[in-house]
């Protein structure tokens, strides 16, 4: 049976000043990933990405900045190569933080999942005005019925207001 | 006066002979600078900078028959080799790079056996 | 290395033609086929005669002897030309061309399909060498290993074009891309570079070409058998195509029936030849004659004279 091996990366878009780009499509973290490439692995590379598995950007979560990256296996190490070489996605400065590499989409999805839980806690300090605290906290309390940890930080967030 | 080395194994570096070849009637002159600037160039398109950085060296060129002697990293070899291959434009004009020796030892380029005729000398 | 062979030089007008033999000949080829590259092939309709395709004579491509020995010297003898046809498979309906005589005389015959359906008769039905993989733009259709161990099987062996890669940068990556794509699921099996040149520039040494297969994913081995014994392989393919099929049966001389005596006269075996080393010389010295008889025959289309006992 022939089978294609994937390797699916997870990273973070951090901008400069905290902004969050509403326009932010797939394509354009595609163009910055592929012209990257072929200025460090020249054409090579570049044909490398287009075949079968070829490189796509698979999930993007333009609230949280998340990006999910699919590419070969044996193709691996050159993409994460370029990866902190994008400097720019279309006229924003931007660079990618690696959070999390793994073979399958679903360890991926499984990984996001218990990222976003984490840092909601992080986001009810940021919050400015009782009403975005209360949805906050509405989604902490949804996300981690199940997780001690979780709660545990959430009362000491309240407690501490 | 002589020191005898024994290496085991790969060598890290290897010793190639090139000649740039242009079409017939073109006259393009090229100094050894220039000559490298080509083969980077070459190294950049196909492989980018990755192996546009390693550590290629003109050690002797010829400006007449545009021949020279490279020295390369043995991990490149490969690379560097196909990318030359492929070099087929230089400002407009048409050239190709033909690979004349490939050895880990200087001394093998010194001469060519396949060059060499046998002479019969009747006593 | 045994011989390297350029099986794909693209016919022009003779001076540039000349110049690319002369070209192959200096970079140490032995051995190079002039191509005619048919873009479509259109049906060949009896009542139709107008519109019939105009292909030439295999013969009118090659270098005259005279031609052949003024541009290369003293060595050009060693140097074999051959003739080749290529043609792009569009349409299932109108494939039965490649199987006519004026297409089968061409010493390799070659296509290249651009649908998945074609793919499939190529590999399995038709009486080809030489598959091309297209290089200039994406593959239109998908590869199956079922479908290319087929080919495998039958002796055709797919080509890749390296020329276009010297030309321009964007061909450059489809046949990387398209290369390491059917390598995967070919693992390496049949294939052969060739030029596919325009100019005489466009060439390069047997040595360059095989090294060319490590970007394609393909081991030593196989990136030296894709310029040297695969092409070896495919000249045997294609006399073998040329000639009709027909069974051998090794029979030993003391056992030949009585009505069949008639064949030793006709197979030129002598009696004497019986006594020096019994049964086996007699059948090798049988094989021996039968196979330079078959040679003399190549040109035609087909050989029609039954040179080997069938059953």
């Amino acid at each position: 049976m022939v089978r294609f091996k994937n390797r699916y990366i997870v990273c973070k878009l951090e901008f400069g000043c905290r902004v969050t780009l509403p326009d932010l499509t797939q394509d354009a973290v595609y163009r910055a990933i592929a012209t990257e490439l072929q200025v460090l692995h020249g054409d090579y590379g570049t044909a490398c990405a287009r075949k079968y598995p070829n490189l796509t950007v698979q999930y993007l979560n333009p609230s949280t900045n998340l990006v999910m990256v699919r590419c070969s296996r044996d193709q691996c190490k050159q993409i994460q190569s370029c990866l902190p070489f994008v400097k720019k996605i279309g006229e924003v400065d931007v660079f990618l933080h690696t959070l999390h590499l793994a073979g399958t989409i679903r360890s991926c999805m499984k990984f996001i999942v218990r990222y976003h839980k984490s840092q909601l806690p992080l986001l009810m300090s940021e919050c400015r005005n009782p009403v975005e605290r209360k949805k906050v906290q509405e989604m902490l309390t949804d996300s981690c019925a199940d997780s001690g940890r979780t709660l545990g930080l959430l009362e000491r967030s309240t407690t501490s207001q | 006066m002589y020191k005898k080395v024994v290496s085991k194994g790969c060598l890290d570096f290897c010793y190639m002979k090139v000649r740039l070849d242009f079409e017939e009637g073109t006259h393009a002159h090229i100094d050894i600078v220039a000559f490298k600037q080509i083969i980077l160039e070459a190294a950049q398109s196909m492989f980018g900078l990755a192996l546009s950085c390693s550590l290629i060296d003109v050690l002797i060129y010829e400006k007449s028959s545009r021949t020279a002697v490279l020295r390369i990293p043995n991990i490149n070899l490969s690379k560097i080799w196909s990318a030359l291959s492929l070099y087929s434009n230089m400002n407009g004009l048409s050239c190709a790079f033909r690979i004349l020796q490939i050895s880990p030892h200087l001394m093998a380029l010194s001469g060519n056996s396949r060059l060499m005729s046998l002479e019969v000398v009747e006593h | 290395m045994s011989a390297p062979m350029d099986f794909n030089i693209l016919t022009c007008e003779r001076s540039t033609l000349k110049e690319k033999i002369k070209m192959a000949h200096r970079l140490g080829y032995k051995a190079v086929a002039i191509n005619i590259f048919i873009p479509e092939l259109t049906q060949t309709s009896k009542k139709k005669k107008s519109q019939q395709q105009d292909i030439a004579p295999a013969k009118s491509l090659k270098l005259s002897d005279l031609e052949l020995q003024e541009l290369l010297g003293p060595t050009w003898k060693s140097f074999r030309q051959l003739t080749r046809i290529s043609a792009t498979l569009a349409d299932v309906q109108h494939n039965f061309v490649m199987s006519t005589d004026i297409v089968q005389q061409y010493d390799l015959v070659a296509v290249q399909p651009t649908t998945d359906k074609t793919f499939y008769q190529a590999c399995t039905a038709l009486n080809v060498d030489i598959i091309t993989l297209d290089v200039t733009e994406k593959l239109p259709f998908k590869l199956k290993r079922t479908t290319i161990n087929a080919a495998v099987q039958r002796g055709i062996k797919f080509e890749f074009q390296y020329s276009p890669a010297i030309r321009d940068s964007t061909l450059r990556k489809y046949f990387i891309a398209n290369a390491q794509q059917f390598v995967f699921c070919d693992i390496g099996k049949n294939i052969i570079l060739t030029s596919g040149c325009e100019k005489a520039m466009e060439l390069r040494g047997p040595y360059d070409v095989a090294n060319l297969g490590s970007l394609l994913n393909l081991n030593a081995a196989q990136s030296k058998a894709a310029v040297t014994s695969n092409c070896e392989a495919l000249l045997k393919h294609s006399e073998s195509r040329r000639l009709n099929k027909s069974v051998s049966k090794v029979e030993k001389l003391e056992e030949i029936p009585g009505n069949e005596t008639w064949l030793l006269d006709k197979l030129r075996v002598h009696s004497s030849l019986e006594s020096v080393n019994g049964g086996s010389r007699d059948i090798a010295g049988i094989h021996g004659i039968d196979s330079s008889d078959e040679e003399t025959s190549v040109d035609g289309p087909a050989a029609k004279k039954i040179k080997l006992v069938q059953t």
